[in-house]
């Protein structure tokens, strides 16, 4: 704004002038007072000061600014004006009144204004109608003696957040407007705002990126796609307290949800040395596991297949390699999770107790990229980079794509041989030749045809392999029998996803998904018995035979979603899905390789068992939510997903309404306080519920109904400048949990148990779970430290088991501490620690024992271990200590990494499985048991490499 | 070169030392308590098998067999026999009443031995509620020949009921064969041997071996409106010496105690099972006093 200095010759008089500045514009308000008349004598002076050039440039600029003063006349007239407890409306029709003015307007635009009060003496009519009409979003114009006042116009500031390295979508970008609100890019990079016309400065912020600000003017709806800068150093540096510090919201801070952080990730030592993404969602409050992350996740109190895990928008029902020690997401390919303990908007479904949201990267759109990374027990690489370069990209400079392709594969074989020579006879490891591996192939392209249309293509394909072959040998006088038994068992996911997704309008935002999911379990045992005759020294067959179980799940679905920010702070969500499901619950087979010579018991499972039973499911649904910014630091969230599911001509219904409210108290305060209602029609069953892949998923039928849970959750959160504390405290409460009974008379193959009558063998209970979790984060100049506790108790109660008892949930853990700090005392190394601290699991042990006879003819005795109470003695606590360095050099066209680290650091005996062995002898009061521990120390070296 | 190998496998071992291990647990202090074992029926005096509980390190004959005690048994609240000790000809000791039970009546059995805590239990005999028929498909027999010169016929066996109630659907069943010794046609000597069966894997999935070579049938066995229980009955014999010529089966109709214990007792023995608690249903010790119904059927095997 330019202010305009007036120097009038002192010898005409004395310009009194005062500026003031009205929105934009300067006014300037002047008043010329002759103090000194005209003199005859000086005429000729005057005569010749006229026609001076300074005089006439004065002359030229007060006609201009008298017409310019005149043009102001109405709106500086000075007026008094009294008016109490007027209707707005009111007060300026009588303003109009009493000053003669014709006045424009519609009483709409007050109809939220409470009754103002007046009382002014000599102010400008301009200020005066200000101030009566201040409630409103108005603007006034003025012409003539009329005053005209309409509406501020609203428009609609919209489009996506890129990474100007990569060309990827930023998923979780704030972008506020200085003054106003703020809105989070979704995740598609999407974003929308409603704001008043005119001149406004906005800015983009995404963690590891540069702040990017940018004036706009806003006279109609506006594209504007914010291109952030990676920041190298931000990338590594500790950002506790950067939200504060740069004046921008920390994003979504009052949303539900966390995100699971690939920068804390990074710094968090884990298993191998790389960053995993269930491994670290262990580490925060409210999520228990068994010892080392065995048995899944179970988020506050629910079962490990209460959990929704999307990739890339599809459900995958096996998120695990090697029963839970490591998932199946390749960091590498990770471009943003999101976690919600229970929370979740009414956009995502399905699933009674978490969600866990992956989404992969698209790849670099800009060049071409790889890494890769090699350790002790596995190796992994990435390759991605530009697609459809050169003539199509000439054509529509908008239109571009890109490619991400990931691969991991493992090398455990030397290791489990060493562990089967340690241990020969133990569980799973007895043989001559063990094998495990597990491998995981991501694929991911895009092609943007504009920037408000786009297209992706993801895959995943990824599986465990276990192999374990047995040889037995008995030698008589006259033939020698050789017994080969081979146990085998493989399973994995098959994933692959179409979306297409379109800005329709500015403020509205579309999606669709085709996807598909597979997981699939087999097993096998064989067996090769061919006998050898000393005196005819003929080979025989004696038997060749195998037995196949398999267990499998697939869904065919299509969804589409929209997204609407129309209004001021509301966003809406709204879509509907329907999915096609497949179920196999666990079928067992038999196969004859050689027809005719098969033992008896053998002849007869292929007579009965052969059953493929494959059961289908509709499950269709909607949805709708909306998240408010009710007022200044006030947030609703509320949804409802409502959603059937049809099988065998019975319909189910799940209604599942959510609720969440947090409010901005103060400086860095917030609290919040929610309502969950979820549930799911899909069930994993088993023995254990440890997540392991051969039990079962099985739909929801008459007699397995729907699994439902509500949750209650307060917290609050407090940021300071450096430091942040949350606590949270909820109740959940679960209805007809499942759970399979197994039978010691089932059959089984290969550790496996043939899953025949599945619908006979779930019992129903209930369950309930209450804690409170604790965040504690302290930055120390290139330190930061974090403590996350969690005090709480798991329950389930079934009529048919623990003689209707309630009793603790197999991870029930009162206590779970984790404890890490990373240093950072150079830019090329980074040193973490974690500690881990966890009460014991509860496991059921026998106390005492008695034996069971009756007097019947065919009677035999038997001996009865007297359980007491299921699940009441604990495993000891679990505890250890993690440590790593990791080392970065820059080459030339390389960034090497090398990390060197421990897991339990100082061996730390942690079981994780125990049971009473009546054969080992032990001291009076107890008794011998076989305990079962899962990971000693171990190393961690890997190397990996970006260019 | 020799140190760093030495290296590497002190390095293994001590990575590996910590999988599998034998510790010693503590288990809550506890002082031996009575046993009580009992399934009774009508129309027999009740035997009750009287032991005591033994830490769970106790070797296997170490049930000391109390002999010195009061043991009583209540019919509805009412003195109804004091209990004399028997033997079986396989020299087990049981506490035996001198007068034979009814269905219907609540019987209680206390026993009280020095130095112990007494102990009590009670349970009703039910009364069939169901009606129980036995079908074999004579034309589906077929005969397996072992190499070991063992026969084994296959017996497809139908056990149908009705009048099946909706609630408290407690079964058990039992097969036994009888094998006539001697010659094919000759009048030689009977014998009742029990009989194994093979069936579909929801039916195997769903019924219990007991250690009185019954088989328990889990209540969920009926739903969907099934009401046989069809099974393959394995009769092994020695062709030359011996003929199978009836099979008989036991069909128990048992009460909740009978049921809920027997139950809790299939949880036990399994790699994959999850032990449940022990249903109890004497207070002051352990064990399990139930009563139950029996009805009998045979058909005769085709020769």
């Amino acid at each position: 704004m330019a202010i305009h200095n007036i120097r009038l010759p002192k010898a005409i008089g004395k310009c009194f002038f005062e500026t003031f500045t009205q929105r934009e514009t300067a006014v300037l308000l002047t008043d010329i007072c002759v103090r000194n008349p005209l003199r005859w004598q000086s005429l000729y002076r005057y005569a010749s000061f006229l026609i001076s050039p300074y005089v006439l440039v004065w002359a030229a600029w007060s006609m201009c600014l008298g017409y310019a003063v005149g043009q102001n006349t109405l709106q500086e007239k000075r007026i008094n004006f009294q008016c109490y407890q007027c209707e707005v409306e009111a007060a300026l029709l009588q303003l109009a009144q009493q000053h003669n003015l014709g006045i424009s307007f519609s009483p709409n635009f007050f109809a939220s204004c409470s009754p103002v009060t007046l009382n002014v003496q000599n102010k400008a009519l301009e200020e005066v109608v200000k101030e009566i009409t201040a409630c409103a979003k108005v603007k006034v114009e003025w012409e003539a003696d009329q005053i005209i006042i309409r509406a501020l116009r609203h428009y609609t500031v919209s489009g996506r957040v890129v990474d100007t390295q990569t060309g990827e979508w930023l998923i979780g970008a704030t972008i506020r407007v200085e003054g106003g609100g703020y809105t989070v890019s979704n995740e598609y990079g999407f974003y929308s705002l409603r704001i008043v016309e005119g001149t406004h400065r906005l800015s983009a912020f995404y963690v590891g990126h540069r702040l990017e600000k940018v004036v706009v003017e806003v006279k109609a709806d506006l594209q504007w796609n914010f291109r952030l800068t990676p920041d190298a150093m931000l990338r590594e540096v500790t950002i506790l307290s950067r939200p504060a510090k740069e004046g921008i919201e920390p994003s979504a801070s009052l949303s539900s949800g966390q995100s699971l952080s690939l920068e804390a990730m990074r710094r968090t030592p884990m298993l191998g040395g790389e960053g995993d993404l269930m491994r670290y969602a262990t580490l925060l409050p409210g999520v228990l596991t068994g010892a080392d992350g065995l048995g899944g996740l179970h988020v506050r109190g629910g079962n490990a297949d209460q959990n929704l895990f999307l990739l890339d928008e599809v459900p995958v029902y096996n998120p695990s390699h090697a029963l839970g020690l490591l998932s199946i997401f390749p960091a590498s390919a990770v471009n943003y999770a999101q976690f919600w303990k229970g929370d979740f908007p009414a956009r995502y479904g399905g699933r009674a107790a978490s969600v866990i949201d992956i989404r992969l990267r698209d790849g670099n759109g800009e060049r071409y990229q790889g890494e890769g990374a090699a350790g002790l027990f596995a190796s992994s690489f990435s390759l991605e980079g530009p697609l459809l370069r050169g003539s199509r990209r000439e054509k529509s400079s908008e239109a571009s794509g890109s490619f991400l392709a990931t691969g991991r594969f493992t090398y455990l074989a030397p290791w489990l041989q060493l562990l089967e020579r340690r241990y020969r006879g133990a569980l799973f490891l007895s043989g001559d030749d063990v094998r495990y591996r597990f491998y995981d192939l991501t694929f991911k392209a895009n092609y943007k045809f504009s920037q408000r249309e786009q297209v992706h293509l993801s895959a995943y394909f990824g599986g465990d392999a276990y192999r374990n072959q047995l040889r037995q040998t008995f030698s008589s006088s006259t033939a020698i029998l050789n017994d080969q038994y081979t146990l085998g068992a493989s399973w994995g996911n098959n994933i692959v996803a179409l979306r297409w997704n379109r800005i329709l309008a500015p403020g509205i935002f579309f999606k669709t998904i085709l996807r598909y999911s597979r997981f699939n379990y087999q097993s096998q045992q064989d067996l090769l018995s061919e006998s050898f005759q000393f005196i005819s020294g003929k080979r025989k067959t004696v038997a060749n035979y195998a037995q196949r179980y398999q267990t499998l799940i697939e869904d065919v679905s299509v969804q589409a979603g929209w997204e609407f920010r129309l209004i001021d702070n509301l966003a809406i969500h709204a879509g509907l899905s329907y999915a096609f499901h497949t179920f196999e619950p666990g079928a067992l087979s038999v196969n004859f390789l050689l027809p005719g010579q098969s033992p008896l018991l053998a002849d007869s499972l292929a007579k009965t068992l052969f059953n493929r039973e494959r059961v289908r499911a509709d499950e269709f649904s909607l949805h709708t939510d909306l998240s408010w910014d009710v007022w200044k630091g006030g947030r609703i969230e509320a949804g409802l997903f409502l959603s059937s599911f049809e099988i065998r001509n019975r319909t189910f219904w799940l209604f599942q309404p959510r609720l969440r409210y947090a409010q901005r108290l103060g400086d860095g305060l917030q609290a919040w306080a929610g309502y969950h209602h979820m549930g799911q029609f899909l069930h994993q069953v088993g023995t254990f519920n440890l997540n392991f892949p051969f039990e079962l998923w099985v739909p929801t039928t008459p007699r397995a109904l729907p699994e439902e849970a509500w949750q209650a959750t307060l917290g609050f959160r407090l940021n300071g400048a450096d430091w942040a504390l949350s606590v949270e405290g909820f109740y959940k409460n679960l209805t007809r949990v499942l759970a399979f009974r197994s039978s010691t008379t089932a059959l089984l193959s290969a550790g496996a148990e043939d899953a025949s009558g599945w619908e006979d063998r779930i019992i129903s209970g209930t369950g309930w779970a209450k804690g409170i979790e604790l965040t504690a984060q302290k930055g120390w100049g290139r330190a930061l430290f974090s403590a996350n506790y969690t005090l709480s108790r798991a329950m389930r109660q079934f009529p048919e088991w623990n003689a209707g008892e309630p009793f603790p949930f197999r991870f029930d853990r009162p206590h779970v501490l984790n404890v890490s700090a990373h240093y950072r005392p150079t830019p090329w190394l980074d040193i973490s620690a974690l500690w881990v601290y966890a009460s014991g699991n509860p496991i059921t042990l026998a106390t005492v024992k008695f034996q069971h006879q009756t007097y019947e003819e065919n009677a035999s005795p038997r001996d009865v271990l007297v359980y007491g109470r299921v699940n009441s003695y604990r495993l000891p606590n679990y505890h250890r200590l993690d440590l790593f360095c990791r080392f970065s050099f820059v080459g030339r066209k390389c960034r090497h990494e090398l990390l060197l680290g421990a897991y339990n650091v100082y061996n730390q005996v942690n079981p994780f499985f125990r049971y009473i062995d009546a054969a080992i002898p032990a001291d009076a009061g107890r008794a011998g048991a076989i305990q079962y521990n899962l990971l000693p120390f171990l190393p961690e070296v890997r190397y990996s490499f970006r260019f | 070169m020799i140190g760093k190998k030495v290296g590497l496998l002190l390095f293994t071992a001590f990575a590996w030392s910590a999988c599998i291990q034998l510790v010693e647990v503590d288990l809550p202090p506890e002082t031996p308590k009575l046993v009580l074992v009992s399934h009774f029926t009508e129309g027999e005096p009740i035997r009750v098998r009287i032991t005591l509980s033994q830490p769970l390190n106790a070797g296997v004959n170490v049930n000391e067999i109390l002999r010195h005690g009061d043991v009583t048994l209540a019919a509805d609240g009412i003195f109804f026999n004091r209990l004399a000790l028997d033997s079986t000809a396989g020299g087990y000791l049981f506490w035996r009443s001198r007068d034979l039970l009814k269905a219907g009546v609540r019987y209680s059995v206390t026993a009280r031995f020095p130095g112990f805590d007494t102990a009590q239990g009670s349970d009703t005999i039910p009364s069939p509620v169901v009606t129980v028929g036995l079908r074999i498909k004579g034309d589906s027999i077929r005969v397996l020949k072992d190499s070991a010169g063992l026969w084994i016929m296959r017996v497809p066996v139908q056990i149908h009921v009705t009048n099946l109630p909706k609630e408290h659907r407690y079964f058990a069943f039992g097969l036994q064969y009888e094998l006539r010794k001697g010659p094919s046609s000759g009048s030689g000597a009977v014998e009742l041997r029990p009989a194994s069966f093979l069936a579909n894997g929801r039916t195997l999935a769903l019924t219990y071996g007991t250690p009185e070579n019954l088989f328990l049938i889990n209540e969920n066995y009926w739903n969907d409106g099934n009401t046989s229980v069809e099974v393959e009955a394995l009769l092994p014999y020695m062709p030359a010496e011996e003929h199978p010529t009836q099979l008989h089966l036991e069909w128990r109709t048992l009460s909740t105690a009978y049921y809920r214990y027997h139950l809790s007792l299939a949880t036990q023995g399994s790699p994959l099972s999850d032990p449940d608690a022990l249903f109890n249903n004497v207070e002051g010790g352990y064990g399990n006093i139930s009563g139950f119904a029996r009805q009998r059927k045979s058909v005769s095997l085709p020769q």
